[in-house]
C-alpha cells in the first residue's frame, strides 16, 4: 500500500465524519450513503486496520439509511438538546473547558491552528471553529496535504503535514473526541449517532497511534527527522493570524 | 463453514478451535481425530475443524468462519505472520486479540512421542480454549500498531510504501478504579517505559510509550489496569485448566516463559530435541509481570516445579534483576518453609543447553508436600490467596509458625505503628490501596485496624502520614507468618473528646494534645481549637453566643 493511498483513504474517512456530524439534511445524506456505499466495496484497503470491524458495520449503516428521514430530529435530540438527559453538545471548549470561562480562548487557539494552514472558516458556516465538524474536516484537509505530497515524493513535506496532523490530533480532536463519544453512547444507545462516534473514536485512535508509529519509522532518515520542526514552532509560537502558505 | 470442519456439536456460534491438518502428517503424527473428541467432550458447544493448510492460509482459513466469537488455533510452530492473524480475524468478525495460538507442532508433535504429544495437545488446547473464554472485550485505544520491519534501514521505494503493520495489545486505565488521586503511584513506579502519567486525578496511559510488557497490570493493587490479551482473569484461566487435577500428566512442571524467549523451543524443535512432556509452556509478554503471588499459588495449585524462562541480559524491559529476586525470595520463602527451593528455577534463553538438560527430566515429584493440590480458583494478583496457598503448601508444620522474611521482592508488607506518635489524624487508612489499613471514627473513639494478609507493603500510608518526619508509620516489606495468620487486629485506638458547646465529636484526644502544645500562649485560640468543634466556633464567631465561656 502507498503512503499516498494511505492518506486519501484517511482523508476520506474524515471528510466522511465531519459530513456525518454535521446536521443531517437530505441532499447531505443521499451523497453520504451513496459514498458509503462505494467505499464499503474497498475493502482490500481497509481490512488492514484494526478499526475495520466498526468502519464495516457503519458503512453498511449508512448505506442501508439512504432514505432515513428522522435522522435530523435524531441529531437534535442528541447533539442540541435531550430531554432529561444532557445534551451531547458536538464542541471541544464543552469538554475541555467545562465551566465555559475559557470557551473564546479554545476557539481562538483553533482559529490560529487553521490559519496557520492558510485557512480561515468560511462566513456561510453556521457553526464555530471548535464544532467536531470542523475540526473533522481540518484533518481532511491535513490528510489531503499529505496525499499532495505522497503523489510528488515530497518525503519532507509529507512528514512536515504528518507532523502537524499529529499535534493537532493531541491538542484538540484527539483530547476530547472520546468523551463526546462516550456521552454519545450513553444518550443514544444502540443509535446511528452512537455508531457514528463510536466509529469516529477508534478511527482517530488508531490514526494518532499510527501517525505516531509511521514518524517513529521516519526517525533517523537523512532530511526528515527534522521535517516540521521550524514550521512547527511557527505554528505553535506565532501571533494569532500569521498565515503561512501551505 | 467451510466443509471440511467438522462441528463437535451444533449448538451455533461461540468458540471454535480449528487445527491446522499437516499436524496429522507423518513427521507429527498427531491423532486429531482423539483431540477433537477430546476438546468436545471437556466443551460441549464448541467447534472444533480440522483445516487444510491453516498455517500457510490463516487470513482466508480465518475469514471463513464468519459467526464464532471466539478462536483458538493449533498450528504447526510459532512463527506465523500476524498480519494474516489480524486481518483474517478482522473479516471473521473476531477481535484479533482474542484469538489463542497454539503451536502444536513445536511444543508437542515434534518434540514428544505420539501418545504424549496427544495429551499434551489435549491439555494445552483445553487451557487455550478457557483462556478464550476469559478474554474481555478490547478497544480502540488497546491497539497500538507496528511495523514488522522495524529496525531495518529504510529504502527510498520503501519510504513511500506502508510496510506490513501488525498490533499488539497495550493496557489501559480504568479511572474508577484507579485510586492515583489518593497517592498511588505505584503503576508509574513500576513501569519501565515511564508510559503511565497522572491525569485528570487518574493514571492515564501514553500509548506511543507503551510496549505491553504488562508489569503494571500486576503492580496495580486494585485491578485498575486493563490489558486484554494478558488479563489476569485469562491468565488464571489458562493456568487453572493447565493445574487442573483432571491433567494426567503428573508429576506437571510448569514453563513460564516472556514471549520473546519461547523462541528457544521453537528451536529446539527445529534441532529435533526432544525433552520430557510432563512441562507446560505457559507465555506471558514479559516475565518481570509475574509475581511471588503466582508462583506461590502455582505450586499450592498442583505444579511440582515452576521454570522461569527469561531473556536474560537482552531483556528490553531491563527486567532480569527483577526476575532474579521473584525468584530468590520464592526459593528462601520455601526453604525458610521446609520445603525444597528447587522448585522454583530461573533459566536463561541465552543458555538453552541449561534449560534443555532441565527439561529433558520431569519435574521431581515432591515427598515434602503435605496435602493434595489446593483447590480454590487462583486469584493470581491477590495476596490473601498468595497466603492461602503458603498455608497450604506448608500444612501443619510447626516450623513456619515464627517465619520472618525480609526481603525487596516480598510480596507481603508489615506496617508498624508507634502510637506514642499518632495523632489519629485517619489520613493514611483512606491512602491504603489494598484496604489492609482501615479506620473508625465514632462513638467515643477513633480507630485504625490493619489486615496484614491483605497488605503489599506499598508505603503509600507512610508517605501520606503527617508524622512522616518522625516517623510514626514504618512499613517493611516482609513476610511474617505470624502477622499474616492474625487477621484484622488494632493498631491504634484514642478517645474522641466532644465538643463542650453541642457534643459533637471534635477530634482524637491525641491531635488536639498536639495542637494544644502547638498553641502554648495562645491561650483563647488555645481554648477554642481545643474544646469546641468547627460549627460552635462560627456561631461564636458571629455573636449568636455572648462569648466563649
Amino acid at each position: 500500500m502507498h503512503l499516498e493511498d494511505l492518506a486519501c483513504l484517511r482523508q476520506l474517512a474524515y471528510r466522511l465524519f465531519s459530513s456525518i456530524l454535521l446536521y443531517p439534511d437530505k441532499g447531505r445524506w443521499k451523497s453520504i450513503a451513496a459514498a458509503a456505499a462505494e467505499l464499503s466495496k474497498q475493502t482490500r484497503l481497509t481490512a488492514r486496520f484494526a478499526f475495520y470491524p466498526q468502519w464495516r458495520r457503519l458503512l453498511t449503516t449508512l448505506a442501508d439509511l439512504g432514505g432515513h428521514s428522522n435522522l435530523g430530529e435524531e441529531y437534535i435530540r442528541v447533539f442540541q438538546h435531550s430531554p432529561g438527559g444532557t445534551a451531547c453538545l458536538p464542541y471541544e471548549s464543552v469538554y475541555v473547558e467545562p465551566g465555559r470561562q475559557a470557551a473564546g480562548w479554545v476557539m481562538a487557539l483553533l482559529e490560529r491552528e487553521y490559519a496557520t494552514a492558510g485557512l480561515a472558516l468560511s462566513p456561510v458556516m453556521n457553526e464555530p471553529p471548535d464544532h467536531v465538524a470542523v475540526e473533522l474536516e481540518f484533518m481532511a484537509f491535513l490528510c489531503g496535504q499529505e496525499a499532495e505530497a505522497w503523489k510528488i515524493k515530497a518525503a519532507g513535506d509529507a512528514t512536515r503535514a504528518l507532523k502537524r496532523q499529529a499535534v493537532f490530533l493531541g491538542r484538540h480532536l484527539g483530547l476530547w473526541f472520546p468523551a463526546l463519544a462516550e456521552r454519545v453512547a450513553t444518550a443514544d444507545g444502540e443509535g446511528v449517532y452512537s455508531l457514528v462516534t463510536g466509529t469516529a473514536r477508534a478511527f482517530i485512535t488508531h490514526d494518532q497511534a499510527l501517525i505516531g508509529t509511521l514518524l517513529t519509522r521516519f526517525q533517523g532518515v537523512p532530511g526528515l527527522a527534522q521535517a516540521g520542526a521550524s514550521r512547527q514552532r511557527s505554528s505553535t509560537k506565532g501571533p494569532p493570524g500569521s498565515r503561512r502558505a501551505s | 463453514m467451510p466443509p471440511d470442519t467438522k462441528a463437535a456439536t451444533e449448538t451455533g456460534p461461540g468458540t471454535a478451535v480449528l487445527l491446522c491438518q499437516d499436524l496429522a502428517d507423518p513427521g507429527m503424527g498427531l491423532d486429531l481425530k482423539q483431540l477433537r473428541i477430546s476438546l468436545a467432550a471437556a466443551f460441549p458447544g464448541i467447534t472444533v475443524g480440522v483445516v487444510p493448510d491453516l498455517c500457510g492460509h490463516l487470513a482466508h482459513s480465518l475469514a471463513t468462519h464468519r459467526g464464532i466469537t471466539r478462536a483458538v488455533l493449533g498450528l504447526c510452530s510459532g512463527e506465523y505472520s500476524p498480519v494474516e492473524l489480524q486481518a483474517g480475524a478482522r473479516k471473521a468478525g473476531l477481535d484479533p486479540f482474542g484469538v489463542e495460538v497454539v503451536p502444536l507442532g513445536t511444543w508437542c508433535a515434534k518434540v514428544h512421542p505420539k501418545p504424549e504429544a496427544i495429551r499434551k495437545a489435549g491439555r494445552l488446547l483445553t487451557a487455550a480454549v478457557a483462556r478464550a473464554q476469559a478474554y474481555p472485550e478490547s478497544g480502540p485505544e488497546h491497539a497500538k500498531p507496528y511495523f514488522l520491519s522495524r529496525g531495518q534501514k529504510l529504502s527510498r521505494r520503501s519510504l513511500f510504501t506502508l510496510p506490513p503493520m501488525a498490533y499488539r495489545p497495550v493496557p489501559s486505565v480504568r479511572g474508577e478504579a484507579c485510586v492515583a488521586e489518593a497517592g498511588c503511584q505505584l503503576c508509574a513506579n513500576a513501569c519501565p517505559r515511564d508510559a503511565l502519567r497522572k491525569m485528570g486525578g487518574h493514571m492515564a496511559l501514553d500509548k506511543a510509550r507503551c510496549e505491553g510488557c504488562g508489569i503494571c497490570l500486576t503492580a496495580c493493587p486494585r485491578d485498575a489496569i486493563n490489558f486484554p490479551g494478558w488479563s489476569l482473569a485469562q491468565m488464571e484461566a489458562q493456568l487453572g485448566a493447565i493445574l487442573s487435577p483432571a491433567s494426567a500428566d503428573r508429576p506437571l512442571g510448569l514453563l513460564l516463559a516472556c514471549q520473546k524467549a519461547m523462541s528457544t523451543l521453537e528451536e529446539m524443535a527445529g534441532q529435533g530435541l526432544s525433552y520430557s512432556h510432563h512441562w507446560m509452556p505457559v507465555a506471558v509478554p514479559c516475565l518481570g509481570m509475574a509475581t511471588p503471588t503466582w508462583a506461590i499459588q502455582a505450586l499450592a495449585h498442583g505444579a511440582e516445579t515452576l521454570a522461569l524462562l527469561s531473556c536474560g541480559a537482552d531483556c528490553p524491559f531491563g527486567q532480569e534483576q527483577a526476575i532474579g529476586g521473584m525468584a530468590n525470595f520464592c526459593r528462601r520463602l520455601l526453604r525458610l518453609m521446609g520445603q525444597d527451593p528447587e522448585q522454583v528455577r530461573v533459566f536463561n534463553a541465552g543458555d538453552p543447553q541449561r534449560l534443555l538438560q532441565a527439561l529433558q527430566q520431569p519435574p521431581p515429584q515432591r515427598r515434602d508436600r503435605c496435602r493434595g493440590q489446593l483447590r480454590e480458583p487462583l486469584r493470581l494478583g491477590s495476596v490473601e490467596a498468595a497466603f492461602a496457598s503458603m498455608k497450604h503448601l506448608a500444612g501443619e508444620k510447626a516450623e513456619v509458625s515464627g517465619l520472618v522474611l525480609e526481603h525487596p521482592y516480598s510480596p507481603f508488607g508489615v506496617v508498624e505503628l508507634r502510637s506514642e506518635g499518632c495523632t489519629g489524624c485517619l489520613a493514611c487508612a483512606p491512602a491504603c490501596p489494598t484496604g489492609a489499613l482501615a479506620s473508625e471514627r465514632g462513638g467515643d473513639g477513633v480507630t485504625i485496624t490493619y489486615l496484614a494478609s491483605s497488605c503489599i507493603g506499598c508505603g503509600i500510608c507512610a508517605e501520606v502520614c503527617p508524622e512522616k518526619e518522625a516517623g510514626v508509620l514504618r512499613v517493611r516489606q516482609m513476610t511474617s507468618w505470624d502477622a499474616l495468620s492474625r487477621g484484622r487486629a488494632v493498631l491504634y485506638r484514642d478517645q474522641l473528646v466532644t465538643c463542650e458547646g453541642c457534643g459533637a465529636s471534635i477530634a482524637s484526644r491525641a491531635l488536639l494534645q498536639r495542637l494544644e502544645a502547638s498553641l502554648e500562649g495562645s491561650e483563647p485560640l488555645r481554648t477554642a481549637l481545643s474544646r469546641y468543634c468547627p460549627s460552635c466556633r462560627f456561631t461564636f464567631a458571629l455573636g449568636a453566643r455572648p462569648s466563649f465561656p
